[in-house]
């Protein structure tokens, strides 16, 4: 118990080697491509403004409404999406590191949190350009949008953490991942919007961490108010997949090298 | 240096376990003694009680046919599995040379490959900066370095990565099959630097089934043949006693593992 908390904590003291290797993979990242990194923010400006003219008007929502819950939604989505997905593959695609380097469990998962935060940040220019565009000043608690992805990373690291182990010993759970994820896109207000009249939308929130996740980024930038029970929701969220993380490290631990 | 290197092996075993129904577990008629029942598990005996000691100095060459245990051998030394039986004790710091190329990416420079792989190996960013001009002038790698991995040849990445592995800290340097790849004038730089770096008090383990190869670098040869050890011979010829009598430190890193 003690050694897997103390490798955990080792891994995250240890930021200087996973904080540059994140780095590096975004350096290094579709090098031979004209556009570069900037490919992630460019499709997902794609997305955005197409889906945002579609949805607004199949739904009748005023563009200046549902393009910045559209455009905040899609991104912190696509932020959760790739970590999610990636979490899956990451110790089977490693493999020759982990049977070889004696990196401690989860700097893997915190490199690509990395690359993932600084492609976050890149498309917040992509959230400026849409609330430009349709000339809506942000809530005037924009910046707590920070703390809301400081928490998603917390939520992610545990969560990852237990995704990767499971699809090292099971390799149909990634595939189940993945398609439930599919199905959670639709079942996140990210195309449609929320509706305190509706139950059945409500319910579908309410019941959805994806959910929570996506809203306590996106309430800052597109709301006024602050709604403090998001963050508490969150952090609880952050304590449950960081302990289920952590109860699978503690049986995977000897184990994991033999699943490779 | 001021602290003790040394390997001490006692009856190591180390067991994977094989998919239930994979194989008939190992019985009187049995063709292949390594499938044996281990409770109601069949299990391939990968090392099968291995005893013996490594002393500073030391330049083992472990030899033996496909599939004899030479680089599971090389991975417990690692730490990368542990013990399902018996006891191993490294003292000193290891560093594993087992995999030419991961970690490194095809479309980084040469120059960056050797920061990738530095890191991965657990160099700081900053001091493997500054190592890479030795690293440089020891792959004789020259302008291939500004260019793409994807231009190399098998041999040059193997120097890139051998030269990497030449500037890396360690007491304890395990080496699997990589002679094998480089030209002969590399080669006998290479062997020539390593005898040079293991007189003082390290131990270099090599791996190889190319018996010329490592009488050549290695003081004694260790002859492997289905996970057991079956000689243990100094390269001048006099045979070393197999199972001297032997007490373990304390304060050792120590890997005992004795259930299953």
């Amino acid at each position: 118990m003690d050694s897997a908390i103390r490798e955990i904590l080792s891994g995250f003291a240890d930021w200087r080697r996973w904080a540059w290797l994140g780095l590096y993979d975004v350096k290094l990242q579709n090098r031979r491509s004209f556009v570069g990194t900037w490919w992630s923010v460019l499709s997902n400006a794609i997305f955005v403004f197409g889906v945002g003219y579609l949805f607004s008007y199949l739904m009748e929502r005023p563009i200046e409404v549902f393009l910045p819950h559209v455009g905040a939604g899609y991104i912190v989505w696509q932020f959760i999406l790739g970590n999610v997905s990636q979490a899956g593959t990451v110790f089977v695609s490693y493999q020759k590191i982990i049977l070889e380097a004696l990196l401690p469990i989860n700097t893997l998962i915190l490199r690509g949190l990395v690359t993932s935060a600084i492609q976050l940040a890149m498309s917040a220019w992509l959230i400026a350009a849409v609330l430009v565009y349709t000339q809506v000043l942000p809530g005037p608690f924009v910046y707590l949008a920070l703390a809301g992805v400081v928490l998603n990373l917390a939520v992610l690291h545990g969560a990852m953490l237990f995704i990767a182990i499971v699809s090292a010993r099971f390799r149909d759970f990634r595939h189940l991942v993945d398609a439930g994820m599919r199905l959670v896109f639709f079942l996140t207000p990210i195309i449609w919007m929320p509706n305190p009249a509706d139950e059945t939308r409500s319910m579908l929130m309410a019941f959805n961490p994806f959910y929570y996740m996506v809203e306590v980024i996106r309430a800052p930038i597109v709301q006024p108010t602050v709604q403090m029970d998001l963050y508490a929701i969150v952090l609880g969220m952050a304590v449950f997949t960081n302990l289920a993380g952590l109860v699978a490290f503690l049986f995977a631990r000897r184990r994991l090298v033999y699943w490779l | 240096m001021d602290h003790a290197v040394k390997i001490a092996a006692r009856d190591l075993t180390v067991d994977f376990r094989v998919p239930a129904g994979a194989i008939e577990a190992h019985s009187e008629d049995s063709a292949n003694p390594r499938f044996q029942q281990v409770g109601n598990r069949t299990v391939l005996r990968a090392l099968d009680r291995l005893t013996f000691d490594i002393m500073p100095g030391e330049r083992v060459g472990v030899w033996g046919p496909n599939g004899s245990g030479k680089t599971t051998l090389l991975r417990a030394l690692r730490g990368v599995y542990s013990p399902s039986d018996g006891e191993l004790v490294v003292e000193g710091k290891t560093q594993s040379f087992l995999n030419l190329t991961f970690g490194l990416n095809e479309d980084a420079t040469g120059w960056e490959n050797i920061l990738l792989r530095g890191v991965l190996m657990g160099e700081r960013p900053g001091s493997i900066r500054a190592k890479m001009p030795k690293i440089a002038e020891f792959s004789e790698l020259g302008e291939f370095l500004n260019m793409p991995l994807r231009s190399y040849s098998a041999g040059m990445r193997m120097r890139l990565a051998l030269s990497v592995a030449m500037e890396l800290p360690s007491d304890i340097l395990l080496m699997d099959e990589w002679l094998s790849v480089g030209d002969a004038s590399f080669r006998q730089k290479a062997a020539a630097r390593m005898r040079e770096a293991v007189e003082a008090s390290k131990i270099l383990i090599i791996a190889s089934h190319n018996r010329k190869l490592i009488e050549g670098l290695c003081t004694r040869i260790l002859t492997l043949d289905q996970g057991r050890i079956v000689s243990d011979q100094a390269v001048s010829g006099e045979t070393k006693p197999a199972n001297t009598k032997h007490r373990v430190k304390a304060g050792a890193r120590r890997v005992k593992n004795k259930s299953r």
